[in-house]
């Protein structure tokens, strides 16, 4: 199915307001497209208008100013992992951002999209409740107001956002001077995974909040042992009482990911040790100091063009290509489908696979969640674009050299991720860089380690051998 | 004669097309003016089907057709047995294969029920969504002991039950070993589902040339040849009028072999009977339904021992989940009670199942095709005897080893190809001592694992053995061709989906040859190449395939020897084959290039000596007798966070035995992939049903498969028992990394968690499942 019928690209916020308002219920605001794209594929969610606000300059800023922190709706989670204000006074969110998807899911989702997606499970809104974030929303009729985190969820995946309303911006008190806080997931599996509960631990003057996600119909806080933690300052015994206060306030079921019984366990274990990390001073030691985006800059894939018409005019792989027929589709159907171009390959259609990855803009991005029309006046680059001629990308030679290759249908995304490395990082990047640059890319055929092997091979010095990590 | 490549870690010669995106996959595949299907499927697990409206689907603009099980006449059939049930001791077998779209009931989430064809696929599959089926919800059969209970719902009425078959094998007399034995371990276990997930899914091609009267099809299968002949006799054409071609394939790892899966059959005749090419690609959320599922087995089990350790017998019951129809036949559960009994003496066994019928998706093999979960049962008991012994596990293992003389070996029981279960050769005992150097066993025992578990580090060392059946017949088939332009090209029946054939393959053709890998094309799955084959599955198309490629290529290399003698006036003796060239052994002057004795092997004037095959070409079959036995031991350290019981590998290590390696960096990359695999069934991959027979995880988002984050590095030591059977010696690898996962995943987390006194009786685990196992009283 094309996955809508109508797809509009303002120019100006009040430009998008204007068509929420005509169109209502119908239509939805599109920034990321990593969750809705995937709702429109699967028919959970069916719309015959997305209102795609990335062409709007100036939404993806992080500011600050007068101990707020801005964040604009564009704001993806890679930039709201590494940017420095945020990693500063807002840092249980960067860690949250960071644990989010995949380089390239992270590189398009937004902070404000995965607040509004209200899953229970989302890693973004625990911080951010925590953090007593405010998001401040707009309509063409009613103008702005602003409401806080505590108050906009209000059942299982419902906000207080009325269908012509869109985010404008989220608030974050900034933490001050000797407050802290962090944040935690445990998942069932090391990167790209949803969480089995998340936990987030605040520190401040106004008080202290811990917030708990996966283990209610929404987020929820721990209010009792918010209250304990108020009293005074951590010592081994509070810290046992408020971890053991934290899990009696998570109430959740059972589900594919794990039972009640373990949830519980898990917030005790999350908060205990986020407890403990405060009380020592080492919360950021886990945060890691290298870290691969898959981006050459950090800024939200916009590239200033007006909306397409029922042709898609882009730059792809250095050629000026036009897609008759895309419209409605996503990207990765327009390439294979409409451009010709078979290199990159759907494994999954939902973002988790990587098979699609191409760079979009100059960021790598799962082309399965990106609507064609995005690619109007982009700069797209596909598999078919990194080798010259029969002159292979030293990836490419390299991938052949380690016998990093099986059945190949996998290969072209793994391709893409690790050359987007190598133009983050030039020649210096670590193992751990490697995997987290391959981590939103499955392989089912060569268990991954000639993979890694093929992309340390390009590093300077060369590094043939993997330490066990 | 040139370097010898065989044996050589080759770099592939696939690779630079799959690495630009220059590689055709099915979903490649574009034909102008192709229509697309998209299938309207159950939502119920078990139901009738009370009424279907069409009316909706049908008047969309761009939609072609609509059609039900009704609208398909006569072409509806229930798909054939693709294998018989052995001839056992004791065999009943009720067939029960699926016919091309649900008529009257559905069986299980995802069976098709409607194809709509339409001008493109999003209109397709608009279309299949306004399509209303009414249904008369069943209950669903959805636990293995619930099938068994007198008021289950039965999936199949006619059948009476839901047995698909129950078939008793035994070797000795295990009633009167057990009388003798001092020790008796009697345990319940059990191994659930999960699914193959090759990156690509499944997707089908069909162009039906009416003016050459030519079907077409691109199928991503991994047998085309039995595809083309049952195409053609289901549209009664002549098998050279169909030509199936399994292009590049992504992954397949046996699921790809089902046939015939409806949309195989659907698809060509939707292209006969509409005149049009038409394509239809699964989309992921299908995949997890309908293509087809392993793994689902219930064991009770029991091993009785002398209290010295000596295997007296073994007795396993068990129940196999064969999902909503039998197609496969038995080969799952055959194959779980072949390679149960492992490299090991086990003079009586006992081994009986029944496969029963649930409302879920069809079991077929899946990589390790049921061995693992012989190997599982097997290898738990013997840690659960070793303990009660108070012997050390692996001693416990060693003094069970079928001797290196005592090889063949024959188990007795009747094998998945249907001979009596023999394993042609093998050597245990360096296997296992290699993987313990490697693991580093003794120093970790004796001074790493107390230091570690000091410091209140839950850390394990598990080691586990293994053997597996591999390269079975029936056949495969090669042809070898020096062109006349010097060149060669391979080609063979099989299909290939990432295992490296066209790199193995030119191997054993270029040192017969003696030309460069760089001079031969290889052509495989591709039916209007090569008429004759099976297809690539149970490990066998190296040995199987790679033996005929094997002689054809000798068969070849013994024309151009007599040619060569004739031409250059020497004994065929003293003539060797060199870079491309045959020459005067001594004389490196008088020689002359294969490409002329191609040439004058083809005349296109004057007469030949009667009896005379053109052409410097040969083709060549191979059959062997049985399959051959492969082994390994894999071993592995890992650590459990005590409190969330998320695991780290912190060491692994994988000795196999698979005879001469042909391509060791090939081999190595099967490994690799197997154990990865392994990983995620151990640790990782279940698909999740609940009680109505809906599958709660089908998504990636919920399916984890294990990522670069989850796989360890891996050590790979290798020892060299030729087999017997082939010409090669060799043995097949495939899927090899995939068996012993599960088991040394139990023994080394019980280990790890010593104090708990956990006893694992169960894969996949998670860490909830493991937290619960410990501390909820589960265990």
């Amino acid at each position: 199915m094309k996955l809508y019928n109508q797809y509009f690209a303002p120019a100006s916020v009040d430009e998008a307001l204007a068509l929420l308002a005509e169109h209502g219920e119908r239509a939805r605001v599109l920034a990321g497209g990593t969750d809705l794209i995937v709702e429109l594929d699967r028919g959970v969610r069916h719309l015959d208008a997305i209102i795609d606000i990335t062409r709007i300059m100036g939404l993806d800023h992080i500011e600050e100013e007068a101990g707020t922190i801005t964040l604009g709706p564009l704001v993806t989670h890679n930039q709201a992992a590494n940017d420095e204000r945020v990693l500063a006074r807002a840092f249980p969110l960067a860690q949250a951002a960071w644990e989010v998807g995949s380089p390239q899911l992270r590189n398009r989702g937004t902070v404000v999209g995965n607040l509004i997606t209200a899953s229970p499970a989302n890693d973004t809104i625990p911080p951010l409740l925590a953090l007593g974030a405010r998001v401040v929303l707009g309509s063409a009729a009613r103008g702005e107001r602003t409401v806080s985190l505590d108050d906009f969820y209000t059942g299982f995946r419902k906000v207080d956002l009325s269908p012509d309303e869109m985010v404008l911006r989220i608030e974050i008190p900034a933490l001050g001077e000797g407050e802290r806080g962090a944040f935690a997931k445990l998942a069932l599996r090391r990167a790209q995974a949803i969480s089995v509960v998340n936990v987030a631990v605040m520190l401040r003057e106004s008080g202290a909040r811990i917030t708990l996600g996966s283990v209610a119909a929404t987020v929820i806080r721990a209010p009792a042992a918010e209250a304990l933690l108020a009293q005074g300052p951590l010592t081994p015994q509070s810290i046992e009482e408020v971890a053991r206060l934290t899990a009696e306030a998570a109430t959740p079921i059972d589900d594919v990911r794990g039972t009640a019984e373990y949830r519980v366990q898990a917030v005790l274990v999350l908060a205990r040790r986020l407890l403990q990390a405060l009380h020592t001073g080492s919360e950021r030691d886990s945060y890691p100091t290298e870290r691969a985006n898959l981006w050459e800059r950090a800024a939200h894939p916009v590239s200033v063009a007006p909306a397409p018409t029922s042709l898609i005019e882009s730059i792809i792989n250095g050629q000026r290509v036009t897609m008759e027929g895309a419209a409605g589709k996503t990207l990765l159907r327009a390439l294979r489908e409409d451009a010709g171009l078979i290199g990159t390959k759907e494994g999954c259609s939902e973002g988790e696979c990587g098979a699609c990855t191409i760079w979009l803009d100059g960021v790598a991005v799962m082309s399965c969640l990106v609507p064609a029309e995005r690619a109007h006046g982009a700069t797209v680059t596909t598999i078919e674009g990194l080798s010259e001629g029969d002159t292979l990308h030293p990836l490419q030679q390299s991938f052949i050299k380690h016998d990093a290759v099986q059945c190949g249908y996998c290969t072209p995304g793994f391709i893409m991720s690790a050359a987007k490395l190598l133009e983050e990082k030039g020649t210096r990047f670590t193992d751990t860089e490697i995997r987290q640059a391959i981590s939103g890319n499955l392989c089912r055929c060569t268990g991954y380690y000639k993979i890694i092997e093929a992309i340390q091979a390009l590093r300077q010095p060369t590094d043939d051998t993997l330490p066990p990590d | 004669m040139t370097t010898k490549s065989f044996g050589q870690r080759i770099k592939r010669n696939e690779d630079p097309q799959l690495l630009t995106g220059r590689a055709q996959f099915v979903d490649d595949v574009h034909i102008p003016g192709m229509l697309h299907v998209a299938f309207k499927r159950s939502d119920y697990a078990h139901a009738r089907i009370t009424g279907i409206d069409l009316e909706a689907a049908k008047s969309m603009p761009g939609v072609v057709a609509v059609y039900t099980a009704e609208d398909l006449g006569d072409f509806w059939q229930p798909s054939p047995l693709l294998v018989p049930p052995p001839p056992a001791e004791h065999v009943v077998f009720n067939k029960r294969t699926s016919g091309q779209l649900a008529r009257s009931k559905v069986r299980f989430v995802g069976e098709a029920i409607v194809m709509v064809v339409a001008e493109s696929r999003y209109l397709a599959e608009d279309a299949a969504e306004t399509i209303i089926v009414d249904y008369e919800p069943l209950d669903a059969v959805v636990g293995l002991e619930a099938a068994l209970t007198e008021d289950s719902a039965l999936v199949h009425e006619d059948v009476g039950s839901n047995i698909g078959a129950h078939v008793i094998q035994r070797k000795g007399d295990y009633d009167t070993a057990r009388a003798q034995a001092d020790l008796v371990i009697s345990r319940r276990l059990l191994y659930d589902r999960g699914t193959a997930a090759p990156m690509e899914t499944r997707g089908v091609v069909a162009h039906y040339d009416h003016l050459a009267r030519h079907l077409t099809v691109w199928d991503s299968t991994q047998a085309p040849i039995p595809i083309r002949n049952g195409l053609a006799a289901m549209f009664g054409l002549s098998e050279r009028q169909v030509r199936v071609i399994a292009p590049f394939v992504g992954g397949g790892f046996g699921p790809k072999v089902m046939m015939f899966y409806p949309e195989e059959t659907l698809v060509p005749w939707a292209a006969i009977k509409l005149e049009r090419p038409v394509k239809w690609i699964e989309d992921r959320l299908e995949n997890f339904y309908a293509m087809t599922h392993e793994r689902g087995q219930l064991h009770d089990s029991e091993i009785a021992l002398t209290k010295e350790g000596k295997i007296l017998g073994v007795k396993d019951v068990f129940l196999h989940d064969t999902g909503a129809y039998i197609p496969y036949g038995l080969t799952v559960p055959i194959n779980t009670q072949c390679t149960l009994l492992g490299p090991y003496v086990v003079p009586h066994y006992y081994t009986e199942f029944k496969a029963l019928f649930t409302n879920k998706t069809v079991v077929t093999p899946y990589r390790g095709a049921g061995r693992q979960h012989g190997v599982f049962v097997m290898e738990r008991l013997l840690d659960i005897a070793a303990k009660e012994l108070g012997m050390d596990p692996l001693e416990l293992r060693r003094i069970n080893f079928i001797q290196p003389e005592q090889f063949p070996w024959c188990n007795e029981i009747i094998y998945q190809d249907f001979t009596k279960l023999t394993y042609d050769s093998g050597n245990y005992e360096p296997v296992l001592d290699k993987a313990m150097r490697m693991i580093g066993w003794d120093e970790w025992r004796q001074n790493e694992q107390p230091r570690l578990r000091a410091e209140g580090r839950k850390v394990g060392i598990g080691l586990v053995m293994y053997v597996e059946g591999t390269g079975i017949g029936p056949y495969e088939g090669a042809r070898v061709q020096v062109e006349t332009t010097g060149k060669v090209t391979i080609v063979t029946g099989i299909g290939t989906q990432g295992q490296g054939h066209y790199t193995s393959f030119a191997q054993i053709a270029a040192d017969a040859l003696g030309v460069p890998m760089k001079d031969i094309y290889i052509s495989t799955g591709d039916t209007g190449q090569f008429s004759w084959g099976v297809g690539t599955f149970a490990s066998r198309g190296a040995v199987v395939a790679g033996s005929a490629v094997y002689s054809a290529a000798q068969m070849v290399r013994e024309k151009a020897l007599k040619q060569a003698a004739e031409h250059l006036e020497a004994s065929e003796a003293d003539i060797e084959l060199v870079d491309g060239f045959a020459q005067v052994r001594g004389a490196p002057g008088a020689r002359v290039p294969l490409a002329t004795l191609a040439a004058s092997a083809n005349p296109l004037r004057g007469a030949v000596r009667p009896g005379t095959e053109p052409g410097l070409e040969a083709t060549a079959y191979f059959g062997p007798q049985m399959g051959t036995t492969a082994s390994g031991a894999h071993a592995m350290i890992v650590e459990v966070d005590p409190e969330t019981y998320q695991l780290k590998i912190l060491k692994y290590v994988v000795v196999h035995d698979c005879g001469p390696l042909i391509n060791p960096l090939i081999v190595d990359g099967q490994v690799h992939g197997g154990v990865a695999q392994g990983i995620g069934n151990a640790f990782y991959e279940q698909l999740i049903y609940d009680e109505t027979g809906q599958l709660l995880n089908a998504s990636f988002m919920d399916y984890l498969l294990p990522t670069s984050t989850d796989v360890p590095r891996m050590e790979l030591g290798h020892e060299e028992t030729p087999s017997p059977l082939n010409p090669l010696g060799v043995k097949g690898a495939g899927e090899a990394g995939a068996i012993p996962v599960g088991p040394l995943f139990a023994q080394a987390l019980e280990d790890a968690l010593i104090d708990s006194g956990l006893e694992i009786l169960e894969i996949p685990l998670s860490p909830s499942r493991l937290w619960e196992l410990v501390e909820g009283g589960d265990a």
